[in-house]
C-alpha cells in the first residue's frame, strides 16, 4: 500500500514531466490534453484502492518513512489517515475535473498549463500526505508556484496584482512559520530528538519527552497560525482570496476554493494544534484577558458574519463566491478551533464539503463565463428559460451551499454548531446567524441570474450544458446528495482520527479546568443561560 | 411492522424523478399530471394502511412510538464512545398517523385539480416535479424520528415552497416573493437549530449522567419518554430558551406575528400550491412541531404563554387586514394567518390535540376556499381581483356551492367542521388556568372579536365574488363574453373538500353538551394515546404536564377538553383558586358553554346577513365607501400595518448600506490599505537604491571590486594599524 | 620553493587585474567571457600554489587543488550556459554590446 500511496503522489507529477517531452505544435493538443486528463483519472482510480483497505481504527497507516536528509533528521514520511484520506481524495477527484473543464476555455499555452496542474495536484496531494514538517513545508510552498503562474498568466484582466498578492500574502506567513520550525527543531535537538518527524514529535510533546515551555509554544503556535490563518483564509487576513479567485481561470478557482484552502485547516490539525497544545489556552493580555481559542473562534464568527454580509452586496458571481467561501472557511475554523468531538467531524466533514460545492460553484460560473465572457450579475437575468439544466444544475450546487438539510453543507454545518454550542453558547448563536445570511446573498444572486425576464439579448440564444460540462459536473452534484445522506461512511473513517486530534487538544483544556476549580474566582464565562454547561465540554 | 410507510415517500419521490428527468422528453401534458397524481393515489392507500396496521395493534407504553428503521445517517462513533447518532427513521405514532392521512389525502386531491388548472401551462412536468418532491418532504418532515430529520423536511417543503412561488419565473415580482418567503423561513429556522441545540445539550448531557447509551438525545421518542424528570432537573429560563427558539421556528413556518410577511406574498405562485402549501400543509408543521414537542411547551408557563399571546395578537391582526384586501388570494392568505393564529392559541393553552383538530378541518375548508378561488379565477382567466368580479354565482354554480359552504365552515357555522373546531379552541380558552391574571379573558376577547371578523370578510369575498351586479372588466367581456365553470378534474376535488368541510368536525369530535352526557372525541382519544407518557402522564395534553411540574393539581379540563366539563370545573374551583378560568365563576359549564357556542355562531351570523346586505344589491367598488368612512384606519388595514415597510427601513436597507461599506470601506480601503501599503513602503525603498543597476557590465564590475578591495583593507587593517603602532 | 610560490601568486594577481580590467573595459561579452575566465584561472593558480605550499608542511591534504577542479568544472558549465545565452541574444538582435542588454532594468 506504501507503493500506491508514493504513485498517488507522484503519478501525476510524472504525467506532467512526460508531457514535457511532446512537441509543443498545434497537432500535438490533444495528445497533451488525454495525457493530462487520463493521468489525473488514473491518479483518482488509484486512490480510491486506498479505501478498501483502510483500517478504520488504525490511525496513520500506509506510512512509508525512508531518510531524505539525515544528518538532520528530515525523512520522506507519507502515510495516510481517515482525516487525510478524504482531502487527499477529494484532491485527486477535483483535478480531473478541473481538467477537463479546461479543455474549453484554456487556448493559451495550453501544454504549459497542463504542466503546471499536474504539478500542482503532487504538491497538493503532498501536503495532505506528508508527516514531516520539512517535507510538509516544501509541498506546501510548492503549491504556491504553479498557482502563481496558473493565475499570472492565465487569470483575468488584474490577474498580475492578484497573483503578486497571492504569493506574498501566502509567503509572509510560511516564513514566520519556517522561523518557528527552526525553532521547534532547535528544541527537539536539545532534548536528544533530531528530527522533524510529525507523529514523533507530537507524541514527544504529549508524553513530557519534549518540554515546550508557554512562552515558546505561544510564538511558535502564533507563527504557525499565521501561515495556515493566511491559507483558510480567516478574517481579517482574507483580502487576497476575492482578488485571487476573481482572476484565476476557471480550473484555478476550483483548485484553490477546493483544495488550497483546506491546506490551511488541515494544518491547524495536523500540526499546529498537536505540536503546541498548551498554546490556544495560555492566558494573555492584561490580567489573562483572553486566549488564542477564543480569539480565533470569535475572529471565526465574525468571519461568518462579514463574508456574508459583504458577499451580499458583490456584482460579481465569482468575487461573491469567493467571500462565500470567507463565510463557510469560518465555520471551519469555528469548529475545529471549539475542539469539540462533534465540531471537529463537522469541521473535517466540512472541509469535503466546501470543496465540492464552491469547487462546483466556481465550475458552474466558469460555464456561463464561456458562453458570455462576463461575470457581472446584471449582465444576466432569466437564465433558467434558455439554460434549464445549467438552472438544475446551480440550484443543487446553491442549495448544497446554502446548507439545505439532505445535501452536503448541511450535514457539516449542522454539526459544527450544534458541537461549537455545547462549548460557547453565544459565538454559535451568532454564527448560527450567518446561516440565515448565506440564504440571503446566495438567493438574491441566484434570482437575478436565473429568474425574470431575459433583459440582455445576448443570452437569448445561450447554449445550455454540453457532454463535457455535464461530465464535469454532475459527479459533484451527485456527490452533494450522496454525502448528504450518507455522511456516516466518511465518519467511520474520521471519527477514530479526529478523536486523537481532539484528545491532544483538550489535554490542556483539563489542566486549565482543573485551575479554575482551585482558584474560585475565576469565571469560567460560560453561565448564565445553560446551567448545565460544565467548562472544557462534554467529555 | 411498518417498513411499508416508506412506500408512502418513495411514491412521491419516485413521481418526481419521473417528471423531472423524463417529463419534457414524454411530453405529454396528460402523463405528467395524472402520474402524479396517481402517485399520491399510491401514497394515500399506504396512509390508510398504516392508519389501520396501527389502529389493530392496539399499542400501549412506550410500544406506542414505533421507529421504522432506515439507514443510520449521521453516526460519531469514536473508539470507545459514541458521540451521536441521528437515523435517518420514520416515527409513526398517533399524531404522525394523523397528520399523514390529511396531507395525502388532500395532496392527492390537489394534484387532481392541478392537472385541469396547469393544463396549459408550459412548464407542467416542472410544476408535478415541484409538487410531488413537496409532498415527500412534508412527508418526511411529520414522519421524521428525530428533530434533524424533521428538519430535513422542514427545510425542504421550505425550498419546494420557494420554487413554486416563484412559479412563473419570468415575472421578477413572483421570484422575489419565493425568496422572501424563504428567508423569512430561515430566520425562523435559525431558530429551530438553536431550541435543537439546547435540546441536544440538556438531554444529552442527562442521558450521559444516565448511563442511558442507546437514547439518542435527537430522537423524539427518547425526548418525549424522558421529558418530564429532565425538564423538572432543567433551570425554567432555559426551558423557556428552548420553547421560544423553536417557536421563533414556528412562527417562520406557520407564519406567525412578526415573521408572517412572506405568507401573502407567496400567493403569487400558481392556486393549487396556495390551497395545498401555503393553506392546507406546509403553513400547520409550525403546530405539528409545538405539538410534538409538547411537553418543552407546557414545561414553562411563560412560554405557553407568549405562543398564546402571540397566536390570538396574530389572528386578531391578520383578521384585521383581511377585511380590507382586494385580491381574493390575499383575502384567503390573510384568513389562513389568522387561522394558524388560532390554532397556536390552542397550543399555548396547551390544548393541543384542540389545535390539531382545528389544522385538520381547517385543510379541508380553507383548501376548498383556494380551489375555488383557482377555479374563478380560472374561470375569469387570470383575474384575481374582487372588484372587477361579481355575479359569477350563475355561471359557475358548483364553484360558488362549494365556496359558500366553505366560508359559512370557517365562520364557525353550526354544524359545519369550523364550528366545532374553532368553538373548542375558543373553550379551552376559557377554562385556561394561567398565572397571567386576567389574560385569558383578554385572549378570550381577541380571540372572538377575531372569530366576527373573520366571519364578515369571508362573507364580504364570497357576496363579493358570486353575487350583486356583474363588473367585469370591458376587456374580459370583449375577449370571454362570460366566466365559465371548470372542468370536473377541478370541481371533483371541490365537492369533496366541501363535503369534509361539512362533515369534519362532527366525526372527529361532538362536545359533551350535544350528545347529552360524556363527549364523543374519537381524534382526541387517537391523538391522546400518543399522549400518555409511559408513567401515565399526558404529554400531549401539556397542561397538566406543566401543572405537575410546579407542583400544583392539575385541572383535568384543561388538559383534556372533552371531559365532562361541569366535573372539571368543579375540580379547577376546589385546587386552583389562583388560576380560575374566568368563565367558569359560579354558573353551570354546560349552559355557559352552550351560550358561548351559540353566542359565537349568532354573530358570526349576523356579520354573514351584514356583508351580504353591504356587497349584493348595488354595491359599487367606486364608490370607495369604505374608505371614506373609515380614514385612515381603512389605510392602516389595506397597507398591511405598514409592517413590509418597517421592516424594508430598519432591516433590509441599513443591511444593504452596512455591507457595502463594509466591503468598500473595511476591506478594500482598510485591509487591503496595510497590505498595499507595505507593498508600497517595500517598492519605494527599492526605488530609493535603484539607481546602482545601470544595466553596464562595467559599473557591477567596478562595484566588485571596489567591495573586494573594501575587503582586502579590512582583512588588512590589523596589520596597517599593528604595523604603525 | 617560496619563491615559486610567491612568483605564481605575482602572477595570479597580475592575471586577474587584467580580467578585471578587461571585464571593466570591453563592449563585446565573449571577451568579457574570456575576462571572467582569466579571473577564474588566477584564482585557480593561486590555490595550486598555495596548496603545494602547505602540502609539504601541515596538511596532507589536497584540498586547494580539488578546488581549482571544481572551479574548472563550474567554469565549462557557465561557459556553456553563457555562450548558449549569447547565441540567443545574437540571433535575437544580431548586435551583442554589453551595454545594450540591459531589458532587466526597465
Amino acid at each position: 500500500m506504501q507503493t500506491l500511496l508514493l504513485i498517488v503522489t507522484f503519478l501525476p507529477m510524472l504525467a506532467g514531466l512526460g508531457l514535457l517531452l511532446i512537441p509543443n505544435r498545434e497537432e500535438s493538443l490533444p495528445t497533451v490534453r488525454t495525457t493530462a486528463l487520463w493521468s489525473s483519472v488514473a491518479t483518482f482510480v488509484l486512490s480510491l484502492f486506498l479505501l478498501p483497505s483502510f483500517q478504520s481504527e488504525a490511525g496513520l497507516q500506509f506510512a512509508l518513512n525512508v531518510p531524505w536528509i539525515p544528518q538532520w533528521g528530515v525523512n520522506f514520511h507519507i502515510a495516510v489517515d481517515g482525516i487525510s484520506i478524504w482531502l487527499v481524495l477529494l484532491n485527486t477527484l477535483l483535478f480531473p475535473l478541473a481538467i477537463l473543464t479546461s479543455f474549453q476555455s484554456v487556448r493559451l499555452r495550453e501544454k504549459m498549463y497542463y504542466i503546471l496542474l499536474l504539478l500542482l495536484e503532487t504538491a497538493v496531494t503532498g501536503v495532505f500526505l506528508a508527516q514531516d514538517i520539512i517535507l510538509f513545508y516544501v509541498f506546501f510552498e510548492a503549491t504556491l508556484i504553479p498557482m502563481y503562474f496558473l493565475i499570472g498568466i492565465w487569470g483575468g484582466a488584474k490577474r498580475l496584482y492578484a497573483t503578486t498578492k497571492f504569493v506574498l500574502y501566502t509567503m509572509v506567513g510560511s516564513l514566520l512559520m519556517l522561523g518557528a520550525i527552526i525553532g521547534l527543531y532547535v528544541k527537539a535537538s536539545a532534548a536528544g530528538l533530531n528530527t522533524f518527524d510529525i507523529p514523533t514529535l507530537v507524541a514527544a510533546v504529549g508524553n513530557g519527552t519534549l518540554v515546550l515551555e508557554d512562552q515558546f509554544q505561544f510564538w511558535a503556535f502564533l507563527a504557525f497560525f499565521l501561515a495556515f490563518a493566511i491559507k483558510v483564509p480567516l478574517f481579517p487576513l482574507h483580502t487576497w482570496l476575492p482578488d485571487a479567485h476573481t482572476e484565476a481561470p476557471t480550473a484555478g478557482s476550483i483548485i484553490l476554493a477546493g483544495v488550497l484552502l483546506k491546506m490551511g485547516t488541515y494544518g491547524f490539525i495536523r500540526m499546529a494544534i498537536p505540536l503546541f497544545p498548551k498554546a490556544p489556552y495560555i492566558q494573555f493580555g492584561p490580567v489573562g484577558l483572553a486566549d488564542l481559542q477564543s480569539i480565533i473562534m470569535a475572529l471565526s464568527v465574525v468571519g461568518i458574519i462579514y463574508g456574508a454580509l459583504v458577499a451580499a452586496v458583490q456584482v460579481d458571481v465569482k468575487r461573491l463566491v469567493a467571500y462565500s467561501s470567507v463565510a463557510h472557511m469560518g465555520f471551519i475554523m469555528l469548529g475545529l478551533f471549539s475542539f469539540n468531538q462533534i465540531a471537529v467531524d463537522g469541521a473535517i466533514l466540512q472541509m469535503v464539503n466546501h470543496g465540492i460545492s464552491t469547487g462546483a460553484l466556481f465550475m458552474l460560473v466558469g460555464f456561463i463565463y464561456e458562453r458570455r465572457h462576463t461575470r457581472l450579475i446584471d449582465n444576466f437575468g432569466g437564465l433558467a428559460a434558455v439554460m434549464p439544466v445549467y438552472y438544475t444544475y446551480f440550484l443543487i450546487i446553491m442549495l448544497s451551499s446554502v446548507g439545505l438539510p439532505a445535501l452536503n453543507g448541511f450535514v457539516g454545518e449542522f454539526l459544527i454548531l450544534l458541537g461549537s454550542f455545547q462549548e460557547d453558547w453565544l459565538m454559535t448563536l451568532i454564527a448560527t446567524l450567518g446561516v440565515i445570511l448565506a440564504a440571503v446573498y446566495l438567493l438574491f444572486m441566484f434570482r437575478r441570474m436565473f429568474f425574470g425576464e431575459i433583459t440582455n439579448a445576448e443570452n437569448r440564444n445561450l447554449k445550455d450544458l454540453n457532454m463535457q460540462e455535464l461530465v464535469a459536473i454532475t459527479p459533484l452534484a451527485v456527490l452533494t446528495l450522496v454525502i448528504g445522506l450518507f455522511p456516516s461512511l466518511m465518519f467511520r473513517f474520521i471519527t477514530p482520527s479526529s478523536e486523537a486530534f481532539v484528545e491532544i487538544a483538550t489535554s490542556h483544556d483539563e489542566d486549565a479546568f482543573e485551575t479554575a476549580m482551585q482558584d474560585i474566582h475565576i469565571d469560567d464565562g460560560q453561565g448564565g443561560l445553560l446551567s448545565v454547561s460544565i467548562p472544557g465540554g462534554a467529555k | 411492522m411498518f417498513g411499508f410507510a416508506w412506500l408512502m415517500i418513495a411514491f412521491p419521490l419516485v413521481g418526481a424523478a419521473v417528471n423531472g428527468f423524463f417529463g419534457k422528453k414524454i411530453n405529454n401534458r396528460k402523463f405528467s399530471g395524472w402520474f402524479g397524481t396517481a402517485m399520491l393515489a399510491g401514497s394515500f392507500i399506504t396512509a390508510l394502511a398504516v392508519f389501520f396496521t396501527y389502529q389493530a395493534q392496539n399499542f400501549t407504553g412506550a410500544d406506542r412510538f414505533q421507529e421504522v428503521p432506515g439507514w443510520t445517517w449521521i453516526a460519531i462513533q469514536g473508539l470507545s464512545e459514541k458521540y451521536l447518532q441521528i437515523d435517518f427513521s420514520l416515527l409513526i405514532d398517533p399524531l404522525s398517523v394523523t397528520m399523514m392521512l390529511f396531507i395525502t389525502g388532500i395532496s392527492m386531491l390537489i394534484h387532481m385539480y392541478s392537472t385541469e388548472y396547469m393544463s396549459h401551462d408550459e412548464g407542467l412536468p416542472r410544476f408535478f416535479t415541484y409538487l410531488n418532491l413537496f409532498v415527500a418532504m412534508m412527508l418526511i418532515l411529520i414522519l421524521g424520528a428525530n428533530i434533524p430529520m424533521m428538519f430535513v423536511g422542514w427545510e425542504g417543503v421550505g425550498l419546494c415552497s420557494y420554487l413554486l412561488i416563484g412559479f412563473w419565473y419570468r415575472n421578477m415580482e413572483n421570484a422575489k416573493c419565493g425568496m422572501k418567503a424563504f428567508i423569512t423561513n430561515r430566520v425562523g429556522d435559525f431558530g429551530i437549530l438553536i431550541g435543537l441545540f439546547m435540546i441536544f445539550q440538556n438531554f444529552d448531557n442527562w442521558f450521559r449522567l444516565q448511563g442511558m447509551g442507546d437514547a439518542s438525545a435527537l430522537n423524539f421518542r427518547d425526548i418525549l419518554l424522558n421529558a418530564g424528570p429532565v425538564l423538572q432537573g432543567m433551570n425554567p429560563a432555559d426551558v423557556l430558551f428552548i420553547a421560544l427558539f423553536l417557536f421563533l421556528g414556528a412562527c417562520g413556518k406557520s407564519a406567525q406575528f412578526p415573521l408572517h410577511i412572506w405568507l401573502p406574498d407567496a400567493m403569487a405562485g400558481p392556486t393549487p400550491v396556495s390551497a395545498l402549501i401555503h393553506a392546507a400543509t406546509m403553513v400547520t408543521s409550525g403546530i405539528y412541531m409545538v405539538t410534538r414537542l409538547n411537553p418543552i411547551f407546557s414545561g414553562n408557563e411563560t412560554a405557553g404563554f407568549v405562543v398564546a399571546c402571540i397566536g390570538a395578537g396574530t389572528a386578531f391582526m391578520a383578521a384585521t387586514i383581511a377585511l380590507t384586501q382586494n385580491d381574493i388570494k390575499k383575502v384567503l392568505a390573510y384568513s389562513t394567518v389568522s387561522q394558524l393564529g388560532y390554532m397556536f392559541l390552542a397550543c399555548g393553552v396547551g390544548a393541543y390535540w384542540v389545535a390539531i383538530f382545528h389544522v385538520i378541518t381547517h385543510a379541508f375548508f380553507k383548501a376548498c376556499l383556494f380551489l375555488g378561488s383557482g377555479s374563478v379565477i380560472h374561470g375569469m382567466h387570470e383575474e384575481q381581483d374582487t372588484r372587477h368580479m361579481g355575479g359569477l354565482a350563475k355561471y359557475m354554480p358548483v364553484t360558488y356551492w362549494t365556496f359558500v359552504i366553505s366560508t359559512f365552515a370557517i365562520a364557525g357555522i353550526f354544524p359545519l367542521a369550523g364550528f366545532f373546531s374553532k368553538d373548542e379552541i375558543l373553550w379551552q380558552v376559557a377554562i385556561w388556568q394561567s398565572k397571567f391574571g386576567n389574560a385569558p379573558a383578554m385572549l378570550y376577547v381577541l380571540a372572538l372579536v377575531t372569530a366576527i371578523m373573520t366571519a364578515f370578510y369571508m362573507g364580504r369575498v364570497t357576496w363579493k365574488t358570486f353575487l350583486g351586479k356583474p363588473r367585469w372588466t370591458a376587456e374580459f367581456v370583449k375577449k370571454h363574453h362570460h366566466p365559465h365553470e371548470s372542468a370536473w378534474p377541478m370541481t371533483l376535488p371541490l365537492m369533496v373538500l366541501a363535503s369534509m368541510a361539512v362533515i369534519s368536525g362532527a366525526i372527529l369530535f361532538t362536545p359533551g353538551w350535544m350528545t347529552g352526557g360524556e363527549p364523543r372525541e374519537p381524534l382526541a382519544h387517537f391523538l391522546d394515546v400518543s399522549a400518555h407518557g409511559p408513567e401515565g402522564q399526558r404529554l400531549s395534553a401539556g397542561e397538566e404536564h406543566a401543572a405537575a411540574a410546579h407542583g400544583e393539581h392539575e385541572l383535568a379540563a384543561a388538559a383534556h377538553g372533552a371531559d365532562t366539563h361541569e366535573a372539571d370545573a368543579e375540580h379547577g374551583e376546589e385546587h386552583s383558586a389562583h388560576h380560575e378560568p374566568f368563565m367558569l365563576i359560579g354558573g353551570s359549564v354546560t349552559s355557559t358553554e352552550i351560550t358561548m357556542a351559540f353566542g359565537s355562531v349568532l354573530l358570526a351570523l349576523v356579520m354573514l346577513f351584514l356583508s351580504h346586505r353591504r356587497y349584493t344589491g348595488d354595491y359599487d367598488p367606486k364608490k370607495k365607501a369604505a374608505q371614506k368612512a373609515f380614514g385612515p384606519l381603512y389605510a392602516f388595514s389595506q397597507n398591511k400595518w405598514y409592517i413590509d415597510e418597517f421592516y424594508n427601513n430598519l432591516l433590509v436597507r441599513p443591511g444593504v448600506w452596512l455591507s457595502s461599506k463594509a466591503w468598500q470601506i473595511f476591506d478594500v480601503r482598510f485591509i487591503d490599505g496595510i497590505v498595499n501599503g507595505v507593498a508600497k513602503l517595500l517598492g519605494g525603498a527599492g526605488e530609493l537604491i535603484r539607481p546602482v543597476q545601470t544595466g553596464f557590465v562595467r559599473n557591477y564590475m567596478l562595484y566588485l571590486l571596489a567591495g573586494a578591495v573594501m575587503f582586502m583593507l579590512i582583512n588588512m587593517w590589523s596589520y596597517l594599524v599593528g604595523g604603525a603602532s | 620553493m617560496t619563491d615559486m610560490v610567491a612568483n605564481s601568486v605575482w602572477l595570479a594577481g597580475l592575471l586577474f587585474a587584467i580580467g578585471t580590467l578587461g571585464v571593466m573595459i570591453h563592449r563585446h561579452p565573449v571577451i568579457i567571457f574570456m575576462c571572467i575566465e582569466l579571473m577564474l584561472n588566477a584564482a585557480n593558480l593561486s590555490l595550486v600554489a598555495f596548496n603545494r605550499q602547505h602540502f609539504s608542511h601541515a596538511w596532507r591534504t589536497m584540498d586547494g587543488q580539488i578546488y581549482a577542479f571544481l572551479i574548472i568544472v563550474i567554469a565549462a558549465a557557465e561557459v556553456a550556459v553563457g555562450l548558449a545565452i549569447i547565441v540567443a541574444l545574437f540571433k535575437h538582435r544580431t548586435r551583442v554590446d554589453i551595454d545594450e542588454i540591459n531589458f532587466l532594468r526597465r
